[in-house]
């Protein structure tokens, strides 16, 4: 359980503890949140969920248009691993210190709004969607370091990438890392050791290559 | 939680929801728990947690934070706006959890 129990009851199934499924939060999502559901919009796993699930229908497209094509049969695999993947990573997991001077003030952020946000910041740069993300190393504040202390805590992130290739792929990864490794120096207090980006799957600009031809 | 904490709670949700960088207040509880002590209150009920213990009060609140301002610095300005909402005898010892859950706009 987390420190606050966010995922408090967490089953496969069970987004954050909330009682509603993936299956349940995509109609919600398709009826455009309405009528409003309070355990659904004051949980920050299913907003953090509903979130992607927006993302994805949108990032996906071109991927999946392409995809449909070629072998039709292949994507609803595919998006339900990426589904079921996302759904692991939203949940709260550890908190992660900020540094505070008031010994009864204690600041932190959850290991998955960490997620989320590195996520956020891959699927930003255009082309690129991304698969799986891992943060690994020592996110409580290291060894001996007291609480708040993150001084020397060091973390190693690896992602999994998609990519439409619009431009060449060492750029798109480029690109990612960069993106990734701002929006953790802005938001965290983490030392970022590495950003490793692997792309697992390249997808050619069929429509831009069918008009040219 | 007693109803005088669960009105602090509900003072304290409208204090946290106005903090300049705080896009969202999530429930710091887990639901059931929530969903358990709304049932039982028969009114509405915080999300931001207060509890009462033998060093004094210990508040707990869950943020979706923009992503336009730095994290930690609208996590410390929750922090302090809690403290300052609360009477000066009870805030020198109590306990705030401020705990960014989204950043996000």
């Amino acid at each position: 359980m987390n420190s606050d129990g966010d995922t408090d009851g967490d089953t496969d199934s069970d987004i954050g503890g909330s009682g509603y499924s993936l299956e349940q939060l995509a109609d919600y999502l398709y009826r455009g949140r309405t009528p409003p559901i309070p355990e659904i919009d004051e949980n920050a796993e299913c907003q953090a969920m509903l979130d992607s699930l927006e993302r994805l229908g949108t990032l996906s497209s071109e991927l999946v248009s392409k995809d449909a094509l070629d072998a039709p049969g292949v994507d609803e695999t595919w998006l339900a691993t990426l589904l079921a993947t996302i759904g692991r990573e939203v949940r709260a997991g550890r908190d992660i210190p900020y540094a505070a001077t008031n010994p009864n003030t204690r600041l932190t952020i959850t290991e998955g709004a960490i997620r989320e946000l590195v996520r956020a910041a891959g699927d930003s740069v255009d082309g690129v969607l991304v698969g799986t993300c891992s943060i690994e190393g020592d996110l409580d504040g290291g060894g001996d370091a007291g609480e708040g202390d993150v001084a020397e805590s060091t973390i190693t992130v690896s992602l999994t990438i998609s990519v439409v290739l619009s431009a060449p792929v060492t750029t798109l990864a480029q690109a990612v890392r960069e993106r990734v490794h701002s929006e953790l120096l802005k938001h965290t207090e983490l030392h970022v050791s590495a950003i490793n980006v692997t792309v697992v799957d390249v997808h050619m600009l069929t429509t831009a290559i069918e008009d040219e031809s | 939680m007693n109803a005088d904490l669960n009105q602090l709670a509900l003072r304290l949700d409208a204090v946290v929801r106005v903090v300049p960088g705080v896009s969202s207040l999530f429930s710091a509880e887990p639901a059931l728990v929530r969903s358990a002590r709304a049932i039982t209150a028969a009114q509405p009920v915080g999300l931001v947690s207060v509890a009462a213990g033998p060093d004094g009060l210990s508040i707990v609140a869950s943020v979706g934070v923009s992503a336009e301002v730095q994290a930690p610095t609208t996590a410390l300005t929750v922090s302090d706006a809690i403290r300052d909402a609360l009477d000066p005898a009870v805030a020198e010892t109590a306990a705030i959890h401020v705990r960014v859950s989204r950043i996000a706009d």
